[in-house]
Formats: C-alpha cells, sequence, structure tokens
C-alpha cells in the first residue's frame, strides 16, 4: 500500500481528492473576491482571497479526517455495495492524505494570513483600528488559529512511525489533543473579523460541517466505550514457545466472523492502551481466542502480568472491542483461495482454516473449491502455535480441497540439522510434525502462482483470492507476483493484505 | 524493543519548528525591521541542518551530539522568533522542541553513534582439515 503504488483505483481517488480540494480552495477564493459588500478587506489583495479559499478547503479536509476513523461506521459500510468503489482496508492512509492536505491548506492559510494582518495595519488602519498583534493575539481567529496550530504540530510530528512504533503512549495520548483542536475550531471564526461595512457578519462557518462529524465521531467512541463494557470474561491463557501467548475469553454480546479481529484492553497493564489482534478462532467453537506475539511494552507486561495467575481461580479483567472487518472476511466469496501467512502473521489464515474445517465436516455448501495455505516463519517454535489445528487439518480434510505448505526461512544450527537428518525416515516431518513436508529457504512465488493457476483451470475460477497477513516487504514481493501471474496466465489473483 | 527514546520525536519536532521558523522568516523580509528576518531565516536553516542532519552539522562533536547543548541552544533561538508575528508560532513549536530535547538528556540520550564492539574470534577450536 506504498504511495508509489499506482493503481487505476489509486489515481482516480488522487484525482479526486484533488480537484475537489482544488475546487474549494478557488470557490472560497473567488466567493470572497466578488463579494461587493467586503470591499475594504478585499483593497488588500491576494492574501485575502487566498486565506479565505484555504479556509474554506480546510473545512472539508478536517470534516473528512475524522470520517475515515470511525471504525463502526466503516465495519458496517464495508458490507454494503460501496465496497466496490471505496477500498475501505485503507481508512487509514486516507485519513492521512486528509491531514496531510490539511497540513498544505494551513501553511497558505497562515502565511497568507500574515501577510494579511500587517497588511490591514499598515493600510486600512484608519477605518479598522487595529495592530497586527492585537488581531493576531486578542481576538478570536488569531488565539485559536495560533493554539490550533501548537497542537496540528504536535499531533502531526507524534504521529510518524518512527514515533509511534516507538511508544505508542505517545502518539495516542498527543493525538487525542484533537477534541480541543475541533473545539477551537468551531470558535475560529467567531468574532466575525471578516464583515461588511454595514456590519454583516461574512464567515465560512466551518461548524456546519465539521461539528456533526464530530458528533459522528463522539457516538463512536460513545459505541465503543459501551460494548466494552459488555460482559467479558478471560477463561485461559496459553504461553506458547516462540514467544507467543493465547489468550481465550468469553463474550456472550460478542458476534463474529472469521478473519475479522479486536481490539483488548487489560486495564491492570494500561488503563488507556487498546491493541488490536487479529481473532483466530471460530464462532463454532464457543469462546474467542487470540494469539498474542510478544514484542513490545504492553505485550511484555501483559505476559508478565498473565503469567503470575498460575493456580488462580479468576483471571484479571479485560476489555474487548470490537469484531471489526478485515479482508479476511471475504474470504468465502472465491471459489479457489490462497492463504498466506508469515510468522504471527498466520492468525487470520489460522481462524479461517478452523472455519473451513467445521464447514467441510458439515459438508456446508460453499463457494470455495480449493484452498492453498503457506505459512512462512524464521523460528521452528512458532509452528507449535497451530500444530493441533493443522495436524486435524491433514488427517479430516483431503489435499484435493486443502493444500498445507510451511516453509521455514530461517537459519538452522548444526545440532538442528543433525537432528532433521536423523528423523528424516519417520513418516511425519521431524520439525513440524506433520504428514507434509517442510520447505527450507523462501518460496518462490512465481513457481507457485503458475501452478495455482494451471490447476485452475479444473476448477474454472476467474479469480484467485490472495490473502496475506504479515511484514510488508513479503507483502511488495506477494503484489508483484500476483500481478505477474495475472499478465502470465488468464486467471487474475486478487491480492488482500491485511494491516500487520 | 529497547528503552524509550525521546529524540525520534524531538527530530520530528525540530525539523517542523526549523521549517516553521524558516517560512517565517522569509515573510518577514516584506515586514519592516529585516534584521529580524535574516536572523530567523538562518536559524531555521540552522535548526533543519541540525536535524536532518546535513553534512556540516553532524560533524561537530559536542555540539551536535550533545542534546543538553541542542535544548538550551534551542531555547536560545526562540528569543529571535519573538519580535515578528510570522515567526511567533515556529518559536512556540521550538519550544516544545527545546523540551522534548531537554527530556531525552535527562533520559541519557545522546546523538552520538554506537560503536559497535567486534568480538575477536576464537581460532583455536577450529582445526585444520586432515591433510
Amino acid at each position: 500500500m506504498g504511495l508509489l503504488e499506482i493503481t487505476p483505483k489509486r489515481l482516480a481517488f488522487y484525482a479526486f481528492w484533488a480537484s475537489t480540494n482544488i475546487a474549494l480552495f478557488v470557490y472560497g477564493f473567488f466567493k470572497q473576491k466578488n463579494d461587493p459588500g467586503l470591499t475594504l478587506l478585499n483593497s488588500i489583495g491576494g492574501s485575502v482571497w487566498s486565506s479565505r479559499g484555504a479556509g474554506l478547503a480546510m473545512c472539508y479536509t478536517c470534516t473528512c479526517l475524522l470520517v475515515p476513523v470511525c471504525r463502526n461506521l466503516i465495519a458496517v459500510l464495508r458490507t454494503t455495495p460501496i465496497r466496490h468503489i471505496m477500498d475501505f482496508d485503507d481508512n487509514i492512509y486516507f485519513h492521512k492524505c486528509a491531514a496531510y492536505a490539511n497540513l498544505f491548506w494551513t501553511m497558505v492559510h497562515v502565511n497568507a494570513h500574515y501577510q494579511n494582518f500587517f497588511m490591514v495595519e499598515l493600510k486600512l488602519f484608519s477605518a479598522l483600528p487595529f495592530r497586527a498583534w492585537q488581531i493576531h493575539y486578542t481576538m478570536w481567529g488569531g488565539v485559536t488559529g495560533h493554539i490550533m496550530l501548537v497542537i496540528m504540530f504536535l499531533m502531526h510530528t507524534s504521529a510518524k512511525i518512527e514515533v509511534r512504533r516507538r511508544k505508542f503512549e505517545v502518539f495516542w495520548i498527543t493525538h487525542h489533543l484533537y477534541f480541543f483542536y475541533y473545539f477551537l475550531l468551531f470558535f475560529h471564526g467567531y468574532g466575525c473579523f471578516v464583515k461588511t461595512g454595514t456590519g454583516q457578519c461574512r464567515p465560512y462557518s466551518n461548524f456546519f460541517y465539521t461539528a456533526p462529524v464530530f458528533v459522528l465521531y463522539f457516538l463512536e467512541r460513545c459505541l465503543r466505550e459501551y460494548r466494552a463494557r459488555q460482559f467479558t470474561a478471560l477463561i485461559k491463557v496459553v504461553f506458547h514457545p516462540g514467544n507467543t501467548m493465547e489468550l481465550q475469553f468469553e463474550k456472550p454480546s460478542f458476534k463474529y466472523k472469521p478473519g475479522q479481529y479486536l481490539f483488548i484492553n487489560i486495564p491492570d497493564v494500561s488503563k488507556l492502551e487498546w491493541h488490536p489482534f487479529t481473532i483466530t478462532s471460530t464462532p463454532e467453537e464457543g469462546f474467542v481466542s487470540i494469539h498474542i506475539r510478544i514484542v513490545g511494552d504492553w505485550t511484555r507486561k501483559a505476559s508478565q502480568l498473565l503469567g503470575g495467575y498460575q493456580n488462580a481461580k479468576v483471571l484479571p479483567t479485560i476489555r474487548v472491542d470490537g469484531p471489526y472487518g478485515a479482508p479476511a472476511e471475504d474470504f468465502y466469496n472465491y471459489s479457489v483461495g490462497v492463504l498466506v501467512g508469515a510468522g504471527i502473521g498466520v492468525t487470520p489464515s489460522a481462524s479461517l482454516l478452523k472455519s473451513v474445517w467445521y464447514r467441510y465436516y458439515r459438508k456446508a455448501p460453499m463457494k470455495l473449491k480449493k484452498v492453498y495455505f503457506f505459512w512462512i516463519n524464521r523460528d521452528k517454535e512458532a509452528f507449535e502455535w497451530f500444530h493441533s489445528l493443522l495436524a486435524t487439518l491433514e488427517e479430516s480434510v483431503p489435499t484435493s480441497f486443502l493444500e498445507i505448505h510451511v516453509y521455514l526461512t530461517g537459519k538452522l544450527s548444526v545440532d538442528d540439522i543433525q537432528n532433521i537428518v536423523l528423523n528424516n525416515d519417520d513418516e511425519v516431518d521431524p520439525l513440524t510434525e506433520l504428514k507434509t513436508r517442510c520447505h527450507y529457504g523462501r518460496p518462490s512465488w512465481d513457481k507457485i502462482f503458475a501452478s495455482v493457476g494451471a490447476a485452475n483451470n479444473s476448477f474454472g475460477a476467474s479469480e484467485v483470492g490472495v490473502f496475506y497477513c504479515g511484514p510488508n516487504p513479503l507483502a511488495e514481493t506477494l503484489r508483484s507476483a500476483c500481478r505477474q501471474a495475472k499478465s502470465n496466465g488468464g486467471t487474475k489473483f486478487v491480492f488482500r493484505k491485511e494491516k500487520f | 524493543m529497547g528503552k524509550y527514546q525521546w529524540s525520534a520525536w524531538a527530530r520530528n519536532q525540530g525539523l517542523g519548528a526549523g521549517f516553521f521558523i524558516f517560512t517565517g522568516g522569509v515573510i518577514s523580509f516584506f515586514y519592516p525591521n529585516m534584521i529580524w528576518a535574516i536572523v530567523n531565516t538562518v536559524t531555521g536553516l540552522i535548526i533543519m541542518g541540525l536535524e536532518y542532519p546535513v553534512t556540516p552539522f553532524n560533524k561537530l562533536g559536542f555540539l551536535s551530539e550533545n542534546y543538553y547543548f541542542r535544548a538550551f541552544l534551542y531555547f536560545a533561538f526562540i528569543v529571535p522568533t519573538i519580535f515578528q508575528a510570522p515567526t511567533t508560532t515556529g518559536g512556540m513549536c521550538l519550544a516544545t522542541t527545546a523540551l522534548t530535547y531537554l527530556r531525552a538528556g535527562v533520559n541519557g540520550e545522546s546523538g552520538a553513534k554506537k560503536r559497535v564492539e567486534r568480538k575477536k574470534e576464537d581460532m583455536s577450536a577450529i582445526k585444520a582439515p586432515p591433510q
């Protein structure tokens, strides 16, 4: 989902975004310029018109900023036909586009205003007896504007990935300054500096657009809190090798589909932090499970806390928000599906495979005719996480329906290699204990997709869905392999990537 | 992951504040008292150069590596921004930057590149192959 990945849909989006922004700027510009009642202010010239035009464009960008982060709204819209026009997987990307557009217009608006206020003092002093510093620091527009600028500065600088990845709390708490930002925005035009000679106010009242969206987002947050407070009980914690733990909990009000994700909050670890994890269970199982890889501050503290409850009767409270949609929930729409998981990115695949198994077992009718599963790991310990699931699948589901391929890409020590060689005659693979042989090294995607495409001839599917979850570099490899496969064969490989 | 480092955020803030002061300085050329325009444009460039970092600025030893020095330098750079309206916002942002660098300094961080220690390999265990 890089910036430079140009697809027709992306291009159409950029064209739409740029044209709406510029159109609003131009409209605001000329509305000010051609307003007969504002000739006094307009005598200053281009900077007044630019500041007003940019202001109107900013009404638009500030409204657009809040919409993509309404997760529940997105989860609902994802199931409607609108998803064919708008790609809801990239909602945060749109949020960033709106943020950068807002930043650009801010630069235009603010610098134009510096020019304006100076000119008011210089040229219009007899009519508007204000010194520039008074407009800047004593009037509603100036005061709210300056504070908003500092807030924007803090929000933007803490949102860059270098800061976000290192300490999420800094980003999270700073970003919540949006609350003050929007309040200041509502009052930005309050003092009514822009008025006609007869005292009639001419604001570009942003609150017509930003206030409803703000209320929408506020309701979204309320909904999240409400759902989180529904009964949730942690029933089991399992520590797996490979630095991973599994949490199982019950939540009757939680209705989900395989492949979706949730947000979890453990108040004893951190009152404010909510972290997303893919759900690894299926609804048929009766409980909800997630697999968490222990990597950063929060996960480490959580594992220490939960590890201390060895024989306790009651486990700590947790709060769960969700479920939220993810690309994986579209898996059943395809007749041939390829699931690729790298490391802990296997979690959506695990949920889907469990669900596929239940349906196959029940002989439920489904569009899906063939599933390919690829699990790529660097460390051999990781295979333990879903060993029993894969072993069961091998037993009960024929390879004509489900093919399991496992790859180990990490370096092996001399002991490991000797062990593998010694045990190589057994029926099961020495490393994974599955019937399928483990491959060593990275998969060759071109060959794999070529054979999937060839095999597809008997299924006659027009599209093969490739669902990937894991680190970005492999995503790029897969994406280009999908494109390559399409141009070589006839089948279209649709690439869907989860947020990792 | 290692202990939290404030320097990443401080760097982003420095780049932003430096940019604001620079553009504010450029606009101030159209205001009276051109001295402030010149001073602020120059300080804006210095700040951006220190943060990115651009070549002359990363070779100054203590001056480019020590975060306490940088915090106090930035506090000093805030002073010329107060005299002209376009640069005051940059000044406010530079204040938060300087505070963040001070926090980084207190946290024990510095801009010095870490020296990677290479262990001398123990060659005695490796036997020559049979002749």
